[in-house]
């Protein structure tokens, strides 16, 4: 047994296993927020993905919701340059993907896509990226719908919070904090303090018994809660 | 000033309402119009206040309020602009224009980002007109220096520069925004995906232009400084270099197979290993 192992390149022999520094725990709880958002819970974390300009991660319990948990990550990438025909504003991609069960269809992830994209268009700032290009990624990593049902309602006010906040991480400038509120299936975004929409998403089972006025208070409600939320958030890890 | 007191304390977030575009303090027992202009951070957007619309500035950054009083020789020069840009300026507005007597520069700062810049300003991450860029010259040929740019003088380049927006991050499944018109034999070797510009021959040095070769003043490879002319077409900005202290500022010798050179004139790069001499168009070195 005293033939040398020459399958693989042996360090020398007073080589010592590398140790590494433990991490610094407090360093961290400085950017982690919860906020409690009338019967949401929030979990809150910017900048995570190190290579991306900006990032957001965000945790959404609702126990009230029969236990409904999102967890998504955003991160933004970009600007970056375009090619071809000049173009005075930036173009805008936003991409959608489950990391774990695959929930949705992919006509529905594109519908979703499709939406983020035409809202962000209306908020973030195009004209001062010329001839570039802003990618968006989402990262749906878990989904846990109430009774174990999936519908995409749930999931867009969080995507467009988790965007929000990755934009505002990347310092890419956008006209107003967006964000959105759900309603029996209805979801709304709202810009300038709910006095504008810059999104409306109704599911297959609207609710054809309420009006519109009560499903865009609620909504609003709903929005103003997730928006204080993140300011709350942004004015305190400052 | 109200707004000069906002400026230490309160953080803005996107959708800040800062200030109307004008307004009017009493200064000495004058009426004294103000216009603020919006810079980086900042954008104008009309708002309706009872009925009326009117042109509010709002934070598009999160970060610190900085209001800057601007020279009266550019005031004079930014209303004439203004005037000239804005063409469909109300009666009442431009009565407003004339009278105008200071002019304030709005912007929103980022504490984060200060000690990452060379000038403590939060700036911009794009190159634009006037700006002075380093870039590498990528390709020669008899009439133009194809380069790429790689930063921008005095501004702090992007949290992802050299991975994401100049380098091979994540690419979304067809190219992302850059889909329609990706092709991967633009991008370059091992930078990734950069901004692109364009030395033409005449724009080389300021004197005796006809008779710039551009073999004798870029080798790929080079550093060069340069200044952007223009945002360019689709995919090149346009650059120069006709002015002292623009031009090669890093080469190797012998098309990069040779070590640093120096320059030692204008036009004259020297290797210190070998004594050879190269052509360039080479920057002062010093001011």
């Amino acid at each position: 047994m005293n033939v040398a192992d020459r399958r693989r390149i042996l360090g020398p022999l007073n080589a010592k296993p590398l140790q590494f520094a433990s991490a610094d725990g407090n360093l961290q709880d400085a950017h982690l927020q919860e906020t409690q958002s009338g019967d949401e819970t929030l979990y809150i974390q910017q900048g995570i993905v190190t290579n991306a300009n900006g990032s957001a991660y965000l945790e959404i319990a609702s126990p009230t919701k029969n236990d409904q948990h999102i967890l998504l990550l955003a991160s933004v990438y970009g600007p970056r340059p375009t090619r071809g025909t000049f173009s005075a504003r930036a173009a805008l991609s936003i991409q959608f993907k489950e990391n774990t069960l695959e929930q949705f269809t992919a006509g529905e992830v594109k519908e979703l896509c499709n939406f983020l994209a035409s809202v962000f268009r209306a908020v973030i700032n195009l004209n001062r990226y010329p001839k570039s290009g802003i990618d968006i990624f989402l990262n749906l990593i878990q989904y846990v719908g109430p009774s174990g049902t999936s519908s995409l309602e749930a999931i867009i006010p969080a995507c467009i919070n988790a965007i929000m906040l990755a934009l505002i991480d990347a310092g890419i400038e956008t006209l107003d904090t967006v964000s959105a509120g759900s309603y029996k299936g209805t979801v709304i975004s709202f810009i300038r303090n709910g006095d504008e929409i810059v999104g409306f998403w109704a599911d297959n089972d609207f609710d054809n018994n309420g009006s519109y006025a009560v499903t865009v208070d609620k909504c609003r409600r709903h929005y103003i809660q997730n928006r204080n939320a993140m300011l709350d958030y942004i004015v305190k890890t400052k | 000033m109200a707004l000069a007191l906002k400026q230490q304390s309160e953080c803005l977030y996107p959708g800040y309402m800062i200030c109307p575009e004008f307004d009017v303090v009493e200064e000495n027992g004058k009426e004294c119009i103000i216009k603020y202009i919006p810079s980086l951070g900042v954008a104008k957007r009309p708002f309706s206040v009872d009925g009326k619309q009117i042109n509010v500035l709002i934070a598009t950054l999160v970060g610190n309020l900085s209001v800057k009083l601007q020279e009266d020789l550019e005031s004079q020069d930014a209303e004439e602009k203004d005037e000239s840009s804005e063409n469909s300026v109300t009666a009442d507005q431009s009565d407003d224009e004339s009278k105008v007597h200071k002019v304030y520069i709005v912007s929103v700062k980022d504490e984060k980002h200060i000690g990452k810049s060379v000038r403590d300003d939060f700036t911009n991450n794009l190159p634009k007109e006037g700006d002075i860029v380093l870039a590498r010259v990528t390709r020669i040929s008899l009439q133009r220096a194809n380069v790429e740019i790689l930063a921008v003088e005095n501004q702090r380049t992007p949290i992802d520069s050299g991975v994401g927006s100049n380098g091979s991050g994540e690419v979304a499944a067809g190219g992302g925004s850059g889909a329609a018109t990706f092709s991967v034999s633009q991008v370059s070797s091992d930078l990734g995906e950069t901004f692109k510009g364009i030395i033409r021959s005449q724009d080389v040095r300021a004197t005796n232009r006809d008779k710039v070769k551009i073999m004798d003043s870029f080798k790929p490879g080079d550093i060069v400084r340069a200044r952007i002319l223009s945002l360019g077409d689709g995919s090149n900005y346009n650059l120069t270099t006709a002015r002292n202290d623009l031009g090669v500022v890093f080469a190797k010798a012998s098309n990069g197979a040779g070590g640093l050179m120096y320059a030692i004139d204008w036009e004259t790069m020297v290797a210190p290993s070998t004594g050879n001499m190269e052509l360039r168009k080479c920057a002062k070195p010093f001011e």
